[in-house]
């Protein structure tokens, strides 16, 4: 019975049920498009830094991660790579050689970070042949070197020239080599712009003194959100005393840390517009039972239980909000899944300082499930909490007044 | 006429204007409060690096930055730094010598930046001696002292005491090297700070150097709000061969994190306004229809639709005007309340200050936003005022008058 009379009383207006539903609809897509919008940056730098730097999924001899010297370096053995290649879920494994140096050309010497790459490999990980402004790429066999754009500029060198690198070794060997540059590379980061030379991996591998070991295999996977599975399958097929399996979340801490600060700023925003909201829905519930006094004055003073009524009304608003938010997924959702398809280009000047940092300056969209759950659940709740000011209401009315007033 | 109706129906229903006022006012708070916030994350990560690292302005000379060549000293340094120092708005100033090079440990070796500084202004500019968490500020070791931050000392594996050997190119072209004892280790949010900079004795890296200027850099601190560019215009006039840079050219990484944050920011406000307009339009959608008797009697004795249009935006602009300064005093009284004491976020984040921010938030606004923000949501109000108007003059008056 009481069902069926809320559900009458929705019916019996429906401009009034519209403008409440309306208001807890728009709710939901507004706190949606909010948090997509947030989620979907850090997605976004996530898959910048992993999928073109460091891969999601990094194997080291065991220590290296700690102390990053060219004594922790592993074996290359073939049975290795075919068992990570084969782990489900791995695409690629790219092999890289990685040291400091010391670059000199003239009277100019410069710290350097020396990368051994597989050139084929590499590619496939860091796009780094895009990277290129000038000369060739490199092959795998090749004797030549590849520069960034900031050191090639600070040593003065170009296409042709050949620069003296100087460093240390495995287990104390000196490292020493003449090198022609082969190609000048162009990075956004400027630390990476300064200090990056690239050479094959087998030349890396002689230089250091190497023989067939390597400093790290970086692993490119098919979607994020398998890392953590992925870990634990190439773990336990390895002797942990020997190597280390490591996810993005460790292999970056400072990005991890960085979106959780900025999650901060994220979740207060989210917050404001909440109260916004929370607002906004109040106002509509506080005009909808002003504008039903008279009619619940009657129906109290006729015989109706205070309680029945309040239950009515509870039914009626939970009803309405459930409908409401269901509608707010349903809108949000495929207008979120063509931004999260076609970003949101920015433009002008501030794009243009963005940019010059080698991020792309739009807007992007996330679609994670669980962001939908949340804001419509948040939501809902905001409504059943303001909904006890209609029940409050009705606990205090007085029949006879409210009539009159009502009227 | 109008005017006086309008403002008669504001409080004729109390409960309802008092809805709308509220929204205002919620409103404009929330512009302030977001705003402010946001701000404060980027403020104070740029006072961070400021004022503990690159200053607000640097004197070099004009090839120095481009390679970073030790032969580009800064002709007279110490004397321009003396003079400058009593300059109008000038809080201090420092001359440092700066080379690239490598440092090496027994175990590693590493990129460096080695900075001959003058302790005792090095301390007024950047207040390094204040991030020491072990050692001294240059006492103990009279040979070679040098200070270098925690997570190079961590690189190196090495720790007080310890020697440390920094390689450069001299004035001559010739790779010299040094060795250095490690006086003190020295923590902040800046990564240059924490894993680059090797602070040594500007009379000890001179020596090595074997060039006969006094500084490659003057690093130049303000006083809080004051103008750089007035400095930076006046040293430029007095000194046209050298170069001098403010903050802002110096680390272009920070206006782009501005930029980023503020177009983040505008969409923000943006989803907020429209929020607002919601509630607002909801709230007064239905007052209209409420009293569609009252609008539809009103009609029938000869107020013309244009009027009544009109006074239902005036109603608004009333409510607008009361809820906006209200919504102005919270914001303004909240900020000014936080901007003091600051908003203590190591609740929320462990690791805040490893990134480079201090867990210590500081909301900070512009005095200029504040009327943008009343004038934003003033004008928000309006708009949303406009359908329900619409809607009442849609009203036909005979069916008005007849429904409850």
């Amino acid at each position: 019975m009481i069902f069926k009379i809320a559900s009458r009383n929705l019916w019996r207006n429906k401009r009034r049920s519209l403008i409440t539903i309306a208001s807890i609809t728009f709710a939901v897509l507004l706190a949606c498009v909010m948090r997509s919008m947030q989620l979907g940056s850090y997605e976004r730098m996530i898959e910048n830094s992993a999928r073109f730097y460091t891969g999601y999924i990094q194997v080291h001899k065991a220590g290296y991660w700690e102390d990053k010297m060219l004594d922790n370096s592993f074996d290359d053995d073939g049975d290795l790579r075919q068992m990570i290649n084969e782990t489900e879920g791995v695409e690629i494994a790219v092999p890289r050689v990685e040291s400091f140096a010391l670059s000199a050309f003239g009277t100019k010497t410069k710290g350097a970070m020396v990368l051994g790459v597989d050139p084929v490999l590499e590619d496939s990980l860091t796009r780094v042949k895009s990277k290129m402004i000038e000369g060739e790429y490199l092959d795998f066999n090749d004797k030549s070197i590849l520069i960034a754009e900031g050191l090639a500029k600070y040593l003065n060198v170009g296409i042709g020239d050949t620069i003296v690198l100087l460093g240390q070794g495995y287990h104390g060997s000196s490292a020493a080599g003449i090198y022609p540059i082969k190609g000048i590379m162009k990075f956004p980061v400027p630390i990476q712009n300064n200090q990056t030379v690239y050479m094959s991996l087998k030349e890396a591998q002689w230089f250091f003194g190497l023989g067939n070991q390597l400093s790290s295999l970086s692993l490119v996977i098919d979607k994020a959100k398998n890392t953590d599975r992925i870990v634990a399958e190439i773990s336990s097929k390895v002797d942990p005393e020997l190597l280390e399996v490591m996810g993005w979340k460790d292999l970056m801490p400072d990005l991890v840390q960085g979106i959780e600060i900025d999650n901060i700023s994220g979740k207060f925003m989210l917050w404001i517009l909440y109260a916004v909201i929370g607002f906004g829905m109040f106002g509509t519930f506080l005009m909808m039972t002003a504008e039903r006094m008279y009619e619940f004055g009657v129906m109290i003073s006729i015989g109706m239980k205070r309680f029945q009524m309040q239950l009515i009304i509870a039914l009626e608003m939970a009803i309405m909000s459930s409908v409401s938010v269901l509608a707010g997924v349903g809108i949000s959702l495929p207008i979120l899944i063509y931004y999260h398809l076609h970003p949101v280009m920015l433009s002008g000047k501030s794009a243009d300082a963005i940019e010059k940092f080698g991020v792309e300056a739009a807007y992007f969209f996330s679609i994670e499930p669980s962001l939908f759950y949340n804001q419509a659940w948040a939501i809902f709740f905001m409504s059943v909490v303001l909904g006890f000011y209609p029940i409050y209401f009705i606990q205090r009315l007085k029949p006879v007044k409210a009539m009159r007033d009502g009227k | 006429m109008l005017i006086k109706i309008a403002w008669r129906n504001i409080w004729r229903n109390k409960t309802r204007s008092l809805v709308v006022i509220g929204s205002i006012i919620v409103g404009v708070w929330a512009l302030l409060a977001g705003t402010g916030f946001m701000n404060g994350f980027m403020v104070s990560y740029s006072a961070d690096m400021i004022e503990h690292d690159i200053s607000n302005l640097q004197v070099h000379h004009p090839d120095f930055k481009t390679d970073f060549d030790i032969k580009y000293y800064l002709p007279d340094a110490i004397e321009k730094a003396e003079e400058l120092r009593v300059w109008p708005g000038v809080s201090g100033v420092t001359t440092r010598m700066i080379s690239n090079g490598m440092v090496s440990s027994p175990q590693k070796a590493g990129a460096v930046q080695i900075r001959g500084i003058d302790p005792e202004n090095e301390a007024i500019v950047t207040g390094i001696d204040s991030m020491l968490i072990e050692g001294t500020y240059f006492e103990d070791v009279k040979r070679n002292p040098v200070i270098i931050g925690s997570k190079m000392a961590e690189n190196l594996k090495v720790k007080l005491r310890s020697k440390i050997v920094l390689t450069f190119t001299d004035g001559n072209g010739d790779v010299t090297a040094g060795a250095f004892r490690i006086v003190g280790i020295i923590k902040s949010s800046s990564i240059s700070i924490n894993e680059l900079y090797a602070f040594v004795k500007q009379e000890d890296i001179t020596r090595l150097f074997g060039i006969n200027g006094e500084a490659h850099e003057l690093a130049i601190l303000t006083e809080k709000q004051f103008d750089e560019d007035l400095i930076l215009n006046k040293y430029q006039a007095e000194y046209p061969n050298d170069k001098i840079e403010s903050w802002r050219e110096i680390a272009p990484e920070l206006e782009f994190m501005q930029e980023m944050y503020a177009n983040m920011l505008y969409i923000l406000m943006a989803i907020i306004m429209i929020a607002l307009i919601f509630g607002i339009v909801n709230t007064m959608l239905m007052a209209v229809l409420e009293r569609s008797k009252e609008l539809g009697i009103l009609m029938a004795i000869g107020l013309n639709k244009m009027r009544v249009y009109f006074m239902i935006v005036i109603e608004t602009i009333f409510l607008a005007l009361i809820g906006a300064p209200i919504g102005l005093a919270i914001g303004a009284l909240n900020i000014s309340l936080y901007m003091e004491k600051g908003v203590d976020l190591s609740n929320y984040s462990e690791g805040l200050e490893a990134f480079g921010y201090s867990s210590i938030l500081y909301p900070y606004l512009e005095a200029s936003v504040y009327p943008i923000v009343t004038i934003a949501v003033f004008i928000t109000a309006i708009i949303a005022a406009l359908y329900p108007a619409y809607k009442a003059i849609k009203l036909k008056p005979v069916e008005a008058i007849h429904s409850i």
